[in-house]
């Protein structure tokens, strides 16, 4: 009896061997296939600076893509096609696109906001394209057309073309004088040519259109675009209370009462400030930045800068506070307001760095849990970064943008057949943002025109700020 | 009494963590320093497929290299942990009753509870000048800015590179160095100056120069364009 006894625990632990070395095997089998496969797609892994994600994160996406699939309100594979089917199989498993000369993306980018343009005939900017329902182009929208103008003319002075630029440009411009409320205001959420012009007004769309016609009118002279910028600020001063807030007249999808990123409203009022020497905007701005900075905590953080209560603000709506601070703080050479952007972007910058990934939500500690990323604000956050790097010459934030550009390249699909995603740039990465039980997400399954506003300008930015320091 | 001082660390790569571990035990024993032991990490799943390579051989090629060095009394044991922060390890470290435990190196962030076990304290480099250079890649932070690199020696506490300051040496740059060469020689400093600490706690003449917070920054991973700005500068102090 002891012999056998013996001879059977031998024999468990030879087995045990056989079978550990097995599945060695078959792990070392299974990763060379994986990366095989990804060598042969010509793709570039995402970590590139941060090792040791790339393993874990395919296996993780890997879960939740069957987590997800078992759910029925989740659009199933089967439903995209071709080069739909290409783009969420590559986000699920991690796969991204090869990072080119940075002028390449750059073109990119733009040719496809170009596109966005010519499928309205230059009537507005589409808000993006959707690869759901086989894929279609959304309705023009007021509100991101106007802080797109500033870019097209920053890009008209760089490109070949820039003649085509600035007339597009213009034409945009036109396109929102011509649908701007006798008020002065501008209508909330897409632009629809079949409605009845019953739109309600959103005091934030109105601030954005604000930069474009304030731009068209430096550019191009013409006292139509001022006159309706002032009508735009006249409204706005209107609308706002007392203390700085605006209360009255926003955009009704939004749940949030207080909205701090309001404050790029207020920067839009800076501008025109500079451009009219009225002072009543610059008192208005400025009383609305006031009214912000006591919504800051020691830590950065700002309380409300999101769209909805309950719920972590995105980076989009943070940056947006931030952007509002440094752009009026530049304009009014404020050090407070810079000092108070500059806080939050520290913050949001060590987080990133630390964290080795940009998520797309923050909570009031800036920690998150999230396991996707909202590439609008990861551009907003390139150019605020980069923006405070030309300010206070800290390289850290030139450096936190330039990885974060890279993300964002990586992400970018410039060879696709399709012109439609070809250089656009996703609302969430993964594009279906994360299955935790229920979809969070940013614009899922959409390519929209502000994030590709937002990239652009930090292209041009990284281009500006490595030909300072001599690096081509 | 005889103090106890343990040597811990532990590297990305397999190779690595071979070479380097073994190096310092050799330089402690080259100085006469008298180490009651070695702790060490397993390596975790991830450099295992990433490396394609056998955790348990390399771990047995680690030992028998250690023992294989070791001067004939000197019974030096190693130890292998899980990792650094889990109440196992932490619970088997404070088994040694350590005064003194010397960080050779490795990426993770030590934990309050893992630097609170050893009575004096846990020794450890930096390869940038503290209090200024904090964190990642201080070398070539340090060339970006046109500055000359230096080596730290902390006693590490919870923070990043926030701990009392022993030692700052600057490495002089020579005419061929490169950004790889002036880390080798940093590596090279590093671990002769935690030597040299180690002896200085014995003999009980350490110095503790207290550092704030608000006196440094801390620098992360540098982009790859940065570090051709690092190079240039390099170039031009030479």
């Amino acid at each position: 009896m002891r012999n056998s006894s013996i001879n059977l625990n031998l024999f468990y632990r030879n087995l045990q061997r056989i079978f550990q070395r097995i599945n060695n095997t078959v792990w070392k089998i299974f990763f060379v296939v994986l990366e095989i496969t990804i060598e042969k797609f010509g793709a570039r892994r995402r970590g590139t600076y941060f090792h040791g994600r790339v393993f874990r994160s395919v296996l993780a996406d890997a879960k939740r893509h069957l987590k997800m699939m078992s759910d029925p309100a989740v659009p199933r594979l089967k439903l995209f096609t071709g080069e739909f089917r290409s783009v969420y199989l590559k986000d699920l498993f991690d796969v991204t696109y090869p990072i080119k000369e940075t002028i390449e993306h750059l073109r990119g980018v733009m040719e496809w906001l170009r596109f966005a343009c010519k499928v309205w005939c230059d009537e507005g900017c589409a808000a993006g394209y959707t690869i759901l329902q086989g894929g279609k182009w959304l309705s023009p929208y007021p509100e991101t057309t106007g802080y797109i103008i500033p870019t097209i003319w920053d890009w008209a002075k760089i490109a070949d073309d820039g003649q085509d630029w600035k007339e597009l440009a213009r034409k945009l411009s036109l396109w929102e004088v011509e649908i701007q409320f006798p008020s002065g205001a501008v209508r909330q959420y897409y632009y629809d040519k079949t409605a009845k012009d019953e739109s309600s007004p959103a005091v934030f769309n109105t601030g954005m259109v604000i930069f474009g016609l304030v731009r068209a009118y430096k550019e191009t002279g013409e006292k139509v675009f001022y006159d309706a910028a002032v009508r735009a600020g006249d409204w706005l001063v209107n609308m706002q209370d007392d203390d700085g807030v605006w209360r009255r007249g926003d955009s009704t999808m939004p749940t949030n009462p207080l909205r701090t990123y309001h404050t790029r409203v207020a920067w839009s009022l800076a501008e025109l400030w500079r451009e009219s020497d009225d002072e009543k905007y610059k008192e208005a701005a400025r009383r609305n930045l006031n009214w912000a900075l006591t919504r800051q905590r020691e830590n950065g953080f700002f309380d409300g800068a999101k769209f909805h209560i309950d719920e972590n603000p995105l980076t989009h709506t943070i940056a947006y506070t931030i952007e509002g601070l440094l752009g009026a703080g530049f304009i009014f050479g404020e050090e407070r307001y810079i000092e108070a952007a500059e806080m939050a972007a520290e913050s949001a910058m060590l987080a990133y760095e630390r964290m080795r990934f940009f998520p797309a939500t923050f909570d009031e500690n800036w920690h998150s849990d999230d396991g996707y990323s909202c590439l609008t604000g990861c551009a907003q956050f390139s150019v605020i970064w980069q923006k405070i790097y030309q300010q206070n010459a800290d390289a850290r934030f030139l450096n936190a943008a330039l990885k974060i550009n890279d993300f964002l390249k990586s992400t970018q699909w410039l060879d696709a057949q399709k012109p439609e995603i070809r250089g656009a740039v996703k609302g969430s990465h993964p594009i279906y943002g994360q299955y935790r039980g229920k979809y969070t997400d940013y614009s899922k399954f959409n390519y929209v025109n502000w994030a590709a506003k937002f990239f652009a300008d930090a292209l041009m930015l990284e281009i500006q700020n490595l030909e300072r320091l001599g690096v081509k | 009494m005889k103090m106890r001082i343990f040597v811990f660390g532990s590297f990305m790569q397999p190779s690595a963590h071979l070479v380097r571990l073994n190096s310092f035990v050799r330089r402690f024993q080259d100085n006469n320093v008298q180490l009651t032991g070695v702790i060490t990490r397993t390596l975790p799943l991830k450099n295992r497929v990433g490396t394609y390579f056998n955790p348990r051989r390399t771990l047995r090629l680690m030992y028998r290299t250690v023992h294989k060095k070791k001067t004939q009394n000197d019974d030096l044991p190693v130890y292998f942990v899980k990792d650094f922060s889990s109440k196992e390890s932490i619970e088997k470290i404070r088994s040694f009753k350590p005064d003194l435990m010397v960080f050779i190196g490795g990426r993770e962030i030590l934990k309050p509870h893992l630097l609170e076990i050893p009575t004096i304290g846990t020794l450890g480099g930096h390869f940038g000048k503290l209090p200024e250079m904090r964190g990642m890649n201080v070398t070539e932070w340090a060339l970006f800015h046109s500055k000359n690199p230096a080596v730290s020696i902390q006693f590490i506490d919870a923070g990043v590179d926030t701990g009392d300051i022993v030692f700052v040496r600057q490495i002089p740059i020579e005419r061929d160095d490169t950004i790889k060469s002036l880390r080798e020689k940093s590596n090279l400093l590093c671990q002769q100056l935690l030597v040299d600490a180690t002896k200085l706690v014995l003999e009980g003449k350490c110095p503790r120069q207290h550092q704030k917070p608000e006196e440094g920054k801390q620098y992360f991973t540098m982009h790859h364009r940065l570090i051709e700005i690092a190079q240039r500068n390099l170039s031009k102090m030479q």
